[in-house]
């Protein structure tokens, strides 16, 4: 599968300068990305319109030459990087897992425990809460996964755990990864590791790809 | 402990417990949930001294506590002393903002109704004050204007800027600063942790909390290693440069989950409060595991740090044991 973002312009509401203009972006699910710039530079932005949460003020998202679906489950899915901010307050864990279709097996291997699933969010850990998120993003599927900043609010050893499982999986069910850090000691070692391509926001305006 | 040390201690914490104090499920029952426990550090004039650990193992409630801040139901057992002065239960009131500042985690922190500029002065209408807020904003990169916001209006970063302004202002003697580089970019966390340097090395205190261990490094002269609400280690940071001179498990298994150093993942995570066991709490996770870490855990002494192991001494040789804190 393919996505595909065609000269994808925006601008937030009152805002003088648009965050991104003219932006082209396209990759294969068995490619996995690392989106850098600097801090304002419409990462995030970018990464909402691919997850389809946000519609560019111009240029379009396809998925395999088709416009990105605006019903249903969306193949294209994004983590976030505040976990607290990204799960419902007044639900149970089981019903925020629940929002995604995951599987046993992405339950278990995120480490997430049964008993979890009947507390509230606010009585979780951020590293707790952000299992779920994910567990919730790679169900059935998914085909393209955005990992905005999904692990800087954790200690490092949640981290590798987090990233080992994750990209173990995702390169087992070819689901490409988008992922957008300032971490330069963790963009070095998936760089190295899994061979990932660095973009840098800058050089995705102006001209089209694929 | 060198006694250089004991002579600058600015901040003493002694056998701390904070329990929260719960209804039972469907009861009239009152039942104490033990977030911290059995807790013990310090605080040097001079040294930044970070606190690191996951999330859930205590390090903002510590800080809550320093400050007299905890909710209604917590019980506080302990002894909290600031320069030899007490500050459990009620001193920290009649010092904090003054000689001790906090610098909260969530930029909620802010009032929502109150220009970014009045919070900053707190009441203060002087010029000595004004002066003293403008050369801040000015040192930290704040356009004048943001005085005149309100805390909607400002980004995440500049938000923690004002926390860390308002901290500033009193000129106090002991920082204690709960995250506070999180969301900010890489450029302006490194200022910001200068800023701590500089001022330890006035002379002052500064209590770094953080879950970034690698950050914690870059600036600390002593980490203290929390897990599951109590210290499970306390080094100097240089011991950080390799695994060997660390003490505890815990503090290894860190090491080793960073990137630099192999992103190794060790499965587990840290018990939730409402179900910690007699006996290290490591010990499930641990691959020293021996019998008697189900039994009572004291603190070693090993080389110019100490840390909560009974086979501390095994795992790491050339020790002395210290006669307990």
């Amino acid at each position: 599968m393919r996505l595909y973002a065609e000269r994808i312009s925006y601008r937030y509401p009152e805002a003088a300068a648009e965050v991104l203009s003219d932006v082209s972006f396209a990759m294969e699910n068995t490619e996995m990305n690392i989106l850098v710039g600097p801090s304002g530079c419409g990462k995030t932005t970018l990464g909402r319109i691919l997850a389809g949460y946000q519609r560019p003020s111009a240029g379009n998202v396809f998925l395999d030459e088709r416009p990105l679906p605006r019903k249903g489950y969306c193949p294209v899915q994004m983590v976030w990087q505040h976990p607290e901010m990204a799960v419902n307050p007044r639900v149970k864990m089981q019903k925020v897992l629940d929002e995604g279709n995951a599987d046993e097996h992405t339950i278990r291997g995120l480490g997430i425990e049964k008993d979890w699933c009947g507390r509230y969010p606010q009585e979780l850990s951020g590293g707790e809460l952000q299992r779920f998120c994910i567990a919730r993003a790679i169900g059935k599927g998914t085909r393209f996964l955005i990992a905005d900043e999904i692990s800087v609010m954790l200690d490092p050893i949640t981290q590798s755990q987090i990233w080992t499982f994750l990209l173990k999986e995702l390169k087992e069910r070819e689901i490409g990864l988008i992922l957008i850090s300032h971490d330069p000691c963790l963009i070095t070692y998936l760089k190295g590791r899994y061979s990932m391509k660095m973009i840098a926001m800058p050089e995705l305006s102006g001209h089209t790809v694929g | 402990m060198d006694v250089g040390r004991l002579d600058r201690e600015i901040l003493k914490i002694r056998n701390l417990t904070v329990s929260f104090i719960q209804y039972e499920k469907n009861t009239f029952h009152k039942s104490a949930l033990p977030v911290i426990s059995d807790l013990g550090m310090t605080v040097c004039e001079g040294d930044v001294t970070a606190v690191v650990g996951s999330s859930g193992s205590g390090k903002s409630v510590l800080a809550h506590a320093l400050f007299g801040l905890l909710p209604q139901n917590t019980f506080v057992d302990g002894e909290i002393s600031y320069s030899g002065r007490t500050l459990q239960p009620d001193g920290a009131a009649l010092l904090r903002g003054r000689e001790i500042a906090l610098i909260p985690q969530g930029v909620n922190c802010l009032d929502p109704l109150m220009k970014a500029g009045k919070q900053i002065l707190n009441g203060k209408r002087d010029r000595l004050s004004v002066l003293r807020m403008r050369e801040l904003f000015e040192k930290y990169g704040l356009a004048q204007e943001v005085e005149r916001q309100y805390p909607s209006e400002l980004s995440g970063g500049m938000a923690r800027r004002v926390l860390l302004i308002t901290a500033l202002m009193n000129r106090p003697k002991l920082i204690v600063a709960d995250e506070p580089t999180t969301g900010m970019e890489e450029a302006l966390a490194k200022t910001v942790l200068a800023d701590f340097r500089d001022f330890a090395d006035e002379g002052n205190g500064v209590l770094l909390i953080t879950h970034d261990l690698r950050m914690a490094l870059t600036v600390a002269d002593r980490i203290v290693v929390f897990y599951a609400g109590t210290v499970v280690e306390d080094a100097p940071a240089d011991d950080f440069a390799s695994e060997e001179l660390l003490r505890h498990p815990y503090t290894k298994a860190l090491w080793r989950a960073m990137p630099e150093h192999g992103f190794s993942a060790e499965p587990g995570v840290q018990p939730y409060a409402g179900e910690r066991k007699k006996g290290c709490l490591f010990a499930p996770r641990c691959p020293y595991r021996a019998t008697a870490c189900g039994g009572e855990i004291p603190m070693v002494f090993v080389r110019e740090g100490r840390a909560r192991c009974v086979r501390c001494e095994e795992i790491n040789q050339n020790v002395w044991r210290g006669d307990g804190e």
